[in-house]
């Protein structure tokens, strides 16, 4: 008894010692990340800013796509659908960016909840496909309301004037929005990672019947993970729209958005934090030297890079090392043996 | 022979060199010329990379044109240009970033990318970053009714593409037609071109049917098509790309629909227009920001003849429209730097708005919002599978068929 009470004492030290160094690894990440934003200039706050966006956008996809299993290949919907209605009220209706970002995140949500019962009864292929639909068909829907929406011509959100609630953020501004949302959006994988909801979930995505028979509410799990990734995916939506000023439908319902949100993960580390985090940052940076040092070949190169890396590390690249670690063998060659003969 | 840590380091630093191309030695003759550097930031792939290739291929023409005639010098010393290129693969976010890092590097003069919605983003940052733009690839009205100041268009504003071609069949049909069908695909510069050319035909008194807008980029039509097919229009006039015009002219023949004339923005002067439909683009019109006989001349690209004919050697294909924009926005920037003798964004500004020039393009003269409104369209007509200019008279190379549907 007193031995098992030193080792759960032990555990719980661990557990406190771990979470004071992630603690302590978050706070130097932001410091790092504020002095970064008075030494670089606005171009490369611009494109960091993407980055941090691109981290938000995966940790949401991996809500549903990682931790769930079900890979949601219309998420950018929830992506336009914030970002339309934060350019609808704030030019109709006359909102502040800061009240209209959170009810962006809500009507992304909500809507979320309402298509996710019917969508999450499907599964594997036939999910992924419905989701594509209802992205495809909303983009339609934006399009052929233009009295609303602008239509294909697009919207503009007002950014100076009377109209302008709020004034117009700046590179500067949106760095730090956007480093906002990535530590939320990491902040809400880890919560869900490490309790009971995202254990539940882990369960669903192992084998749903078992999940169930356990007594776990599969239904009101799936579509609470749909809607929470939603909600992330909408508030990126309504800060995208803001930074961009004006704003087209083929652009806020691309279905490369959503590509890319599971390529970050599936490169990354799919149903772990560290891995999109790590996909986000690495695809992103990869894409933008690309484009700027190879301009005419840098999809080429990209392409072989994703196509190499699927191939070696078909775990993503944190399990890969994960699993690295435990069994002593990095071989990529063991690797590929491992998972593709 | 034995690496000591010093030939290492030394074979590591020329590698470096090499991979990432840093260049300490000056070049011999730096001394004796100043070069100006033009951002373009232009879409290389995705959507628009047909139309960006073509534009960049305008942009190239114009730097090895300027740097080989070109006498000007500044502060003593001749002057040569430079065009950095960035792809924005077709997305207005990456447009807009693209300059953004321009001017990190201390790029303020900027050559557009093609299309309104790229350029559109591209005009905000723009005025924020006070660089300075000339764009030949955006000519959607919307760009510039926000008060931007910084941004110059070459072409003809959008509203007059189809506006030309209204005065052009007003003008030259014989019987005029009475009943004019306006079709429209749905993005911001095709709705302007569509509502330009509507009021036009209503003041020159043609009924006026429409519009019927369908989603831009679509090859389907048809429920476009049958909407206006009850009326039984004169003249079909499309607002289109080359996609939803291809399909107009195949879909309305599928339909029985056999309108007096088909006209049609953008599509027809594309040289794949003619092949791609054969002899159904027989006699279909087209607007053009300019053609082989536009009027005009200046001292890099010489008359419009000239510019086409030196083009095709040096590319190996005809000059499209979107070639020659490309070319023109950058002699309007090259003019400006000459003017002012330096680089300065708020010089080159103050020039481009002062700046009339009767060039291979035609006349360029900026207004107050920053658009050419002083240089006419071309209306052309696919006859025989060449491209034809009827309109205006002035410089028609042949008398415009009418009617032509059986």
């Amino acid at each position: 008894m007193t031995t098992m009470n030193k080792g759960i004492q032990g555990l719980k030290g661990k557990g406190s010692q771990r979470t004071m160094l992630e603690g302590a690894l978050v706070l130097i990440v932001i410091a790092l990340a504020l002095v970064i934003r008075t030494k670089l200039p606005g171009g490369e706050l611009r494109a960091v800013s993407t980055i941090f966006m691109f981290i938000a956008l995966s940790q949401a996809w991996n809500i549903i796509g990682g931790f769930t299993g079900y890979a949601s290949f219309g998420q950018v919907v929830f992506f336009g659908m914030g970002g339309y209605f934060t350019a609808v009220v704030m030019l109709k209706f006359h909102f502040s960016f800061w009240l209209a970002l959170p009810l962006a995140g809500v009507f992304a949500a909500v809507f979320a909840a309402l298509i996710g019962q019917p969508l999450l009864k499907l599964k594997g292929h036939y999910f992924a496909i419905a989701t594509l639909g209802v992205a495809e068909g909303m983009r339609e829907v934006v399009i052929n309301l233009p009295d609303l929406t602008g239509g294909g011509a697009g919207i503009s959100v007002p950014i100076a004037g009377t109209f302008a609630k709020t004034q117009y953020l700046g590179d500067a501004g949106f760095y730090l929005l956007f480093l906002g949302l990535a530590l939320f959006a990491v902040g809400i994988g880890t919560l869900v990672s490490r309790n009971k909801f995202g254990y539940g979930l882990r369960a669903i995505h192992q084998n749903e019947d078992a999940a169930a028979a356990v007594g776990i509410n599969t239904v009101r799990s799936k579509v609470m993970a749909y809607s929470l990734s939603a909600f992330i995916t909408g508030v990126v939506g309504a800060s995208y729209v803001f930074q961009q000023v004006t704003i087209f439908p083929e652009r806020l319902f691309d279905v490369e958005i959503t590509v890319l949100m599971i390529m970050m993960v599936v490169i990354g580390g799919s149903g772990t934090v560290v891995g999109p985090l790590l996909g986000a940052i690495g695809l992103q940076f990869i894409s933008e030297y690309l484009r700027e040092h190879f301009t005419n070949v840098h999809t080429f190169i990209l392409a072989a890079i994703i196509i190499l890396a699927v191939i070696l590390i078909p775990q993503g690249a944190v399990n890969y090392f994960r699993e690295g670690r435990r069994t002593k063998d990095y071989s990529l060659l063991a690797n590929i043996r491992r998972y593709r003969l | 022979m034995k690496k000591t840590p010093r030939t290492s380091a030394a074979i590591i630093a020329a590698s470096c060199l090499a991979v990432f191309g840093i260049n300490a030695i000056p070049a011999a003759s730096a001394a004796d010329v100043v070069t100006i550097t033009l951002g373009a930031s232009v879409p290389l792939t995705g959507s628009l990379a047909k139309e960006g290739l073509l534009t960049k291929e305008g942009y190239q023409f114009c730097q090895e044109k300027v740097n080989a005639l070109s006498t000007a010098t500044i502060g003593g010393k001749q002057k040569k240009i430079d065009i950095v290129y960035q792809d924005d693969t077709s997305k207005p976010d990456v447009a807009a970033q693209n300059l953004s890092k321009f001017n990190d590097k201390g790029i303020k003069l900027i050559l557009s990318s093609y299309g309104s919605a790229n350029v559109n983003a591209q005009a905000a940052v723009v005025e924020l970053n006070k660089q300075t733009m000339v764009d030949s690839g955006g000519a959607d009205d919307a760009i510039f009714n926000k008060g931007y100041t910084r941004t110059f268009n070459v072409m003809s504003p959008a509203s007059e593409y189809a506006t030309s071609m209204v005065k052009a069949i007003s003008e030259m049909a014989k019987p005029k037609p009475v009943t004019m069908a306006f079709l429209s695909a749905d993005d911001g510069f095709s709705k302007t071109v569509t509502l330009g050319g509507m009021k036009a035909a209503t003041a020159l008194g043609f009924t006026v049917i429409g519009p019927q807008y369908f989603p831009n980029a679509t090859s389907d039509v048809s429920a476009a098509l049958n909407k206006i097919k009850a009326d039984k229009p004169d003249v079909i006039l499309g607002s289109v790309h080359f996609v939803e015009g291809v399909a107009m002219i195949k879909q309305a023949k599928e339909l029985g629909i056999t309108p007096k004339s088909f006209a049609q923005t953008v599509a027809p002067p594309i040289l794949d227009f003619a092949t791609t439909l054969g002899p159904l683009a027989e006699n279909v019109l087209g607007s053009s920001q300019w053609s082989s006989v536009v009027k005009g001349q200046e001292k890099y690209f010489g008359k419009a003849s000239n510019y086409a004919s030196e083009f095709l050697a040096r590319f190996g294909h005809e000059a499209t429209y979107h070639n020659a924009e490309a070319s023109a926005a950058c002699l309007a920037m090259v003019l400006a730097i000459e003017k002012t003798k330096s680089a300065d964004a708020d010089k080159i500004k103050t020039a481009l708005s002062a700046l009339d020039v009767q060039s291979f393009f035609g006349r360029i003269k900026f207004d107050s919002t920053g658009q050419n409104t002083f240089k006419p369209m071309v209306v052309i007509q696919i006859q025989k599978g060449k491209i034809i200019t009827v309109w205006p008279r002035a410089i028609a190379q042949a008398k415009m068929i009418w009617p032509y549907v059986k």
